[in-house]
């Protein structure tokens, strides 16, 4: 010995807690022997060096070696097997989460993230009108104006018309069929990219102004559906609105392409300039305002905000040039995937944000479940390192189990996210544009799964960390009884706290939803929707081109859906049916148009007939309902709903007043005969408690081409049978009419309903959800809180303690929990407030009914899941508790 | 009984191992480097004499605890008849893949 020098002693611990047992003193006695032969000040970075590098040789010949692999596993399954609570606990709450997590994302990935499927799509745009003052927005464009576009705008590359959300009748046999169309302007397919898959697209010839109508391209869907894919119908002739033309190609796309949304939603395609011989409409020589839309694509380095400030220059030049057309109006430039998206995003936010949530219940759980059944493991770990297993083994166990776990979780739920994904994505409850394309999502799975990963590491390392570094032997020692120490409880509670608070926030969240959604449907909607059946119809060619004809088939109409057996009784409704929007009018107190155009009110305008009032369940509040006099020959009248005369006549009476109106420049003078309730025509879910503009004309004295009928059914009658009478009704009439969206107002109620529906029903199970794991956590904890303390528990049974005295305090130490895990979740509701409020109707984010139910929940579910282990608590047998210590 | 095929570091630790007696850890390690210029990494010398072990080519055993140790006792190694034989088996293979190339050895 030449030396009694020594490494110093914090490393030589390390070391020996980073070795295997078999290993850590022959390697420990090499070390210090070979210590001395080194320089004094270079020897404890040596030692360091050398020390470490043999332990992690170690470790990583027991992480990667294949020997025993296969032995880990089967003692994790084993393990997994032994405590089947635990193991379908996890199992099921990771499947949960990864289900829920992959389809929320898959969604969000298919309907946002995805890029339009044109040539350039980042770079398109769709140009509208917007009024200054107007409260609406999206009006369209007069063709002049869209060559202002084309000519003027240098930001803009192309620019191509469309007429849209159109109807021509297809006659067959003397049956009329009414059929959607778009009218297309020149470079619109391709500047979409769309090519027909059969035949060919329009020329430059049949497209150009006053080309006449030529040539029709069909819907692949409509050619496949209606013209049994008849292969030699390219060259064929169809008779559109009674014109024949001949069918040019036929377009691609089925239901899920998203080019139907731009080129597909139409059975037919047209050249736009054919609607003048089609629809009878002179599309040349109108500026300002008029029925298009523009599709733009930018010049390839131009952006939006620079086009937009171009398009802002344009309008005010136009307006000062011609102002009679142009004044007010201004060009509005939207991204094209803005247009498509701008709907669906604060659903998307709302369901993507519940799943994330549940997801990070589902670690915090899983975490709480994994600490309990560590305990377990730590022991044996303990046992097994002491007989010698490496670090890097007990870690590899420790992961191996951990992945079983998560591994057989993540599976399970991306088999439930595989299958539920498309049928949602599909389901009409969802009402997703057609276009999206939404399967389990590649990217999305693999975020899940990474997730998933990182979860796994995380949680094993957790586990493994405890029982190698030191504890190991420490808990040997103690015997073989294993409780957990004091770090890991409190560590427990934690979580329990966490999820609790994430828990009480999803289940606020969900309640609020519950309560908005409740409130819609309870909301009066100011007419009577029960047992109501409506009909469109569109009186169209010279035959009805003449007000008296339309006046005497308005009435025919309602006669023959009166007669229908199984009908109380009919009214018309027109242009729009009732219970949906409808063309809007300007007007104002009389005398006031000009001098204060600022008083303009935009009101939705309807058509009846004398009696609808009482039959569509809307009560005149003040005068009278339209009578058989107000005819054609007597001065016009008008009603207006409360709302309106509210704010046209503030603090006054209505009736016997008069307003003014413009359609068409020509002025209009009205006397108010009556105020009626509001009615919820069109706002009853994007503005449900604002004020209702709603006025009504007589029919006869301003008789409309586009009617609907509604039919009220007698409580017995079948809704099929009312719908063939109506048809065969409509067919005695007139069998060459096209008859459209014939459906009872409660389907009606149902469609518009649906995707706030499911969005309800999505977070209120994400709720549910939460509720229930927040449980699973609070047993987890107190069940092992008994375990380690069934010995206590014994000793004070065996002192003569009454068992309900133990029940209340085991049971009070998981209620404890609730308390900061409430508190916890009312930060996060006032968090998370902003994103939902505006999904809220009728509703506060701090709605106390809210709020008490969701902490009532709670309180419930905790004291259901701490009933059992108190129970068990005061089952405990003292002497067996005693003699096990 | 198949004969057991060692690695070469499997073989350079044995040879190592008969060249000290009774040899512990850093003795076979100096016996490598003086025979071969090569210093094999402490980590995988460790792993190596367990190997050869576990598989029965060598035995161990503890010696006296030692004060310049810390008190801790050197793990001796020497070969077993099994390992002799894989050494002999190893030495028979290689100069059957040698026969005949002295030429070409040489040449290069």
């Amino acid at each position: 010995m030449r030396d009694a020098r020594r490494p110093p002693r914090f490393l030589e611990r390390l070391l020996s807690v980073c070795l295997p047992d078999q290993a850590r003193d022959t390697v420990l006695g090499d070390l210090r022997e070979e210590y001395c032969g080194h320089a004094r000040a270079t020897a404890p970075v040596w030692y360091m060096a050398a020390g470490l590098s043999v332990a992690a040789r170690y470790a990583a010949e027991g992480l990667v070696s294949r020997r025993g692999i296969r032995g880990d596993v089967v003692v994790s399954a084993r393990r997994l097997v032994r405590a089947p609570v635990f193991t379908v606990l996890a199992v099921a709450s990771i499947a949960i989460g990864v289900a829920a997590n992959a389809m929320t994302m898959s969604l969000t990935e298919g309907v946002f993230l995805a890029p339009l499927p044109f040539p350039a799509s980042e770079r398109l745009g769709l140009v509208t009108y917007d009024f200054a003052g107007s409260e609406s927005d999206g009006f369209g464009l007069a063709y002049r104006d869209v060559e202002e576009l084309r000519e003027s705008a240098a930001a803009i590359e192309q620019v191509a018309p469309v007429l849209d959300w159109l109807f021509v009748d297809l006659l067959q046999e003397d049956e009329a069929r009414r059929l959607s169309a778009s009218f297309l302007g020149p470079g619109y397919l391709e500047l979409l990219g769309v090519e027909p898959v059969m035949g060919r697209t329009f020329t430059e010839d049949e497209n150009r102004a006053g080309a006449g109508a030529s040539t029709v391209l069909l819907s692949r869907a409509f050619w496949m559906q209606e013209l049994g894919g008849d292969p030699d119908v390219v060259g064929g002739t169809l008779r559109l609105n009674g014109i024949p033309v001949t069918v040019a190609g036929v377009l691609p796309g089925d239901s899920h392409d998203l080019r139907q949304r731009f080129a597909g939603t139409a059975d037919v395609y047209l050249p736009l300039f054919s609607a003048e011989l089609l629809l009878g409409r002179d599309l040349r020589e109108d500026r300002g305002s008029g029925p298009l839309n523009a599709l733009v694509r930018l010049r390839p380095g131009a952006t939006f905000d620079e086009a937009r400030s171009e398009l802002g220059r344009i309008s005010e030049r136009l307006a000062a040039t011609f102002p009679e057309s142009n004044e007010g109006w201004s060009f509005h430039l939207e991204r094209l995937d803005d247009v498509f998206y701008e709907d669906l995003r604060p659903s998307v936010a709302i369901l993507l944000s519940g799943a994330v949530l549940v997801f990070l219940l589902v670690a915090f759980n899983l975490a709480g479940l994994l600490l309990v059944h560590a305990l377990g493991a730590r022991h044996e770990a303990s046992v097994r390192q002491v007989l010698g297993a490496a670090p890097g083994r007990l870690l590899r166990l420790s992961a191996v189990e951990t992945g079983l776990v998560t591994g057989c979780g993540g599976l399970l739920g991306l088999l439930l996210a595989w299958a539920g994904t498309g049928p949602l994505a599909s389901s009409a409850l969802l009402d997703l544009p057609t276009f999206a394309r939404v399967g389990l999502a590649p990217g999305s799975t693999l975020a899940v799964l990474a997730f998933l990963a990182v979860l796994t590491l995380v949680l094993a390392l957790t586990r493994w960390a405890p029982a190698a570094l030191g504890a190991s032997t420490e808990a040997f020692r103690s015997g073989t009884r294993h409780t957990s120490g004091r770090g890991a409880r409190r560590a427990r509670w934690l979580l329990v706290v966490g999820e609790v608070g994430f828990a009480f926030a999803l289940v606020v969240v969900g309640g609020l939803l519950v309560r908005s959604f409740a409130t819609l449907r309870s909301t009066d909607m100011g007419f009577d929707p029960d047992r109501l059946m409506t009909l469109k119809l569109e009186l169209r060619g010279e035959a009805y081109e003449a007000d008296d004809v339309r006046r005497s088939l308005g009435r025919q109409l309602v006669d023959q859906a009166a007669a229908v057996p199984g009908v109380e009784s009919a009214f018309l409704w027109s242009p729009h049916g009732i219970g949906e929007g409808s063309w809007v009018d300007l007007l104002t107190r009389e005398g006031r148009w000009d001098l204060y155009p600022m008083e303009r009110l935009e009101a939705s305008r309807h058509h009846v007939l004398p009696g609808t009032m009482d039959r569509a369940g809307i009560r005149v509040l003040d005068g009278r309902d339209f009578l058989p006099s107000d005819d054609a020959a007597s001065p016009e009248v008008a009603l207006v709903s409360e709302s309106l005369a509210r704010r046209l006549w503030p603090g006054e009476e209505a009736v016997g007043r008069t307003l003014e109106s413009r359609p068409g420049g020509e002025l209009r003078v009205r006397t108010v005969v009556g105020v009626v309730e509001d009615a919820r025509h069109r706002t009853r879910f994007t503005d449900p408690f604002g004020p209702q503009l709603d006025i009504y004309y007589p029919f006869d004295q301003w008789p409309q081409p586009y009617l609907s009928v509604a039919a009220r059914m007698a409580p017995e009658a079948e809704a099929t049978d009312v719908a063939a009478g109506l048809r065969r009704g409509v067919g005695e009439i007139d069998s060459t009419l096209p008859l459209y969206d014939l459906a009872t107002m409660r389907e009606r109620m149902r469609r518009e309903e649906a995707r706030t529906r499911l969005i309800t029903l999505m977070v209120a199970g994400y709720a549910g959800l939460a509720a229930l794991l927040a449980a699973l956590g609070i047993y987890g904890v107190l069940a092992e809180t008994v375990r380690d303390r069934t010995r206590e528990i014994g000793v004070r049974l065996a002192l003569g303690a009454r068992p309900n005295r133990v029940v209340r305090g085991v049971a009070t130490g998981g209620l404890i929990a609730l308390v900061p895990g409430a508190l916890l979740g009312a930060l996060l509701v006032a968090v998370a407030g902003g994103l939902i409020e505006g999904a809220l109707y009728g509703v506060d984010v701090w709605d106390p009914l809210v709020l008490g139910s969701a902490a009532l929940l709670l309180l419930v579910v905790g004291a259901a899941a701490s009933l059992l282990p108190a129970l068990w608590a005061a089952a405990v047998d003292p002497a067996e508790a005693l003699r096990e210590g | 009984m198949t004969p057991t095929s060692l690695g070469e570091l499997e073989l350079v630790v044995m040879l190592a191992v008969m060249h000290t007696d009774e040899g512990y850890s850093r003795t076979i390690r100096e016996a490598i480097r003086e025979r071969t210029g090569r210093s094999v990494a402490r980590g995988a010398l460790y792993m190596t004499l367990d190997r050869l072990t576990d598989k029965g080519l060598l035995r161990s055993w503890k010696g006296e605890p030692l004060r310049e140790r810390g008190g801790r006792a050197r793990r001796h190694y020497e070969v077993t008849s099994e390992g002799l034989q894989a050494v002999r088996d190893s030495q028979t293979m290689l100069r059957r893949m040698w026969a005949g190339l002295d030429e070409a050895l040489s040449d290069a």
